[in-house]
């Protein structure tokens, strides 16, 4: 009989903990939805007014008033790709984020990322490859949101990064069973004050760009590694392994 | 040609009139609600081509709206595209809503008017 009481008492602690536990993660789930929607609505209405007033039916601009436009366009961007970026790093730290995996050919998601920085690959003269496998299509499961939002940073990072008239490859191979992309960067420049604690073979994230400790964060929860690996002559690559 | 009603239930002005701006430069009638409330009451009346639905909203979110439009007859078939911040990956209510209710699913600051416009056209026409 005591053991009896005992039973149901464990039982119906646990029960109480989960319950206090899924109210937490629902409690977490509106605190980031309300979160997302707090910094994102003011960028939409940035985004949305900026294409009304480039729109000819608004009236005609001068070249000076449409460069202005798009540097605010652009920067709205930005300022949307970071908040995304630091929301799933939130959600993932807190265990709230979900992973939506499908279908997903990487030349389709890599592509328009670069397309996106095309402009600044041209200011710096870069020379940006994409190399893709010859021998399958480059098909894998994965989060497509999350994977694109984290590519995205990194190569704006690398492109950061890298010395004026340097080559940039991305490299998508298959190996074991997993995917494998790279990103080379031939003339990496981390700034002087870091660059001792990041030019060996051990290198830390935290060493880094913050945006790329979020990164390796998030790509943890579509079950995706990253490792970075300094060369000879500044070169740098970054490789992420994904499962297929 | 009569032309396309679409319902725009959005509690945030600025939005609504951004939206309803671009709507209607390209030949759409367009109604507006700044509730859920309201807007099931007005779809429910007006019976519009397109419902175009924000979640996070006062007096009733656009979940649980679209949860009672489906509810009604004419409800069930209407098609509805939710524009919202709030993207699937953050909230798995609406996950687990989409799942059992279809809908078309866009998040707001990724999306141009110019997109919105574009994907309302390719629904009708899907829809037709």
């Amino acid at each position: 009989m005591p053991l009896l009481v005992i039973f149901s008492g464990f039982i119906l602690i646990t029960l109480v903990f989960f319950l206090i536990l899924s109210r937490e993660q629902k409690e977490k789930n509106e605190l980031f939805s309300i979160l997302a929607h707090k910094l994102r609505s003011p960028i939409a209405i940035i985004r949305w007014y900026t294409e009304l007033l480039s729109d000819e039916s608004t009236g005609n601009l001068s070249r000076q008033q449409k460069q202005y436009l798009s540097e605010i366009n652009t920067a709205d961007e930005k300022l949307n790709e970071a908040i995304c970026l630091l929301t799933a790093y939130l959600q993932s730290q807190s265990n709230t984020l979900i992973v939506n995996p499908e279908k997903a050919n990487l030349r389709y998601l890599i592509g328009p990322v670069v397309k996106k920085l095309q402009s600044r690959v041209k200011k710096h003269k870069f020379n940006l490859r994409e190399i893709y496998p010859k021998e399958q299509e480059a098909v894998i499961q994965v989060d497509t949101k999350l994977l694109t939002m984290t590519l995205s940073s990194l190569i704006e990072n690398v492109i950061k990064h890298n010395a004026e008239n340097g080559n940039i490859d991305i490299e998508v191979a298959f190996l074991n069973k997993k995917a494998l992309i790279k990103i080379i960067a031939s003339a990496y420049c981390v700034p002087e004050q870091k660059s001792s604690r990041t030019l060996t073979n051990s290198v830390s994230f935290k060493n880094l760009d913050f945006d790329l400790h979020l990164v390796k964060s998030i790509l943890k929860k579509i079950k995706a590694d990253i490792n970075l690996k300094p060369g000879k002559d500044e070169r740098m690559t970054f490789s992420v392994i994904l499962p297929i | 040609m009569e032309k396309k009603k679409i319902l725009i239930i959005e509690d945030e002005e600025a939005m609504q009139e951004a939206i309803r701006q671009a709507l209607e430069r390209q030949g759409f009638d367009t109604i507006i609600a700044s509730n859920g409330e309201d807007g099931l009451e007005i779809s429910l009346k007006e019976h519009p081509n397109l419902i175009l639905l924000d979640i996070l909203m006062p007096r009733m979110d656009g979940m649980i709206m679209f949860q009672r439009l489906r509810l009604d007859e004419w409800g069930k078939t209407v098609p509805v595209i939710i524009l919202t911040n709030v993207s699937p990956n953050t909230n798995s209510l609406i996950n687990s809503v989409l799942k059992n209710n279809p809908a078309y699913y866009l998040t707001k600051p990724d999306i141009k008017l110019e997109g919105i416009v574009d994907r309302i056209k390719e629904v009708l026409r899907i829809e037709e």
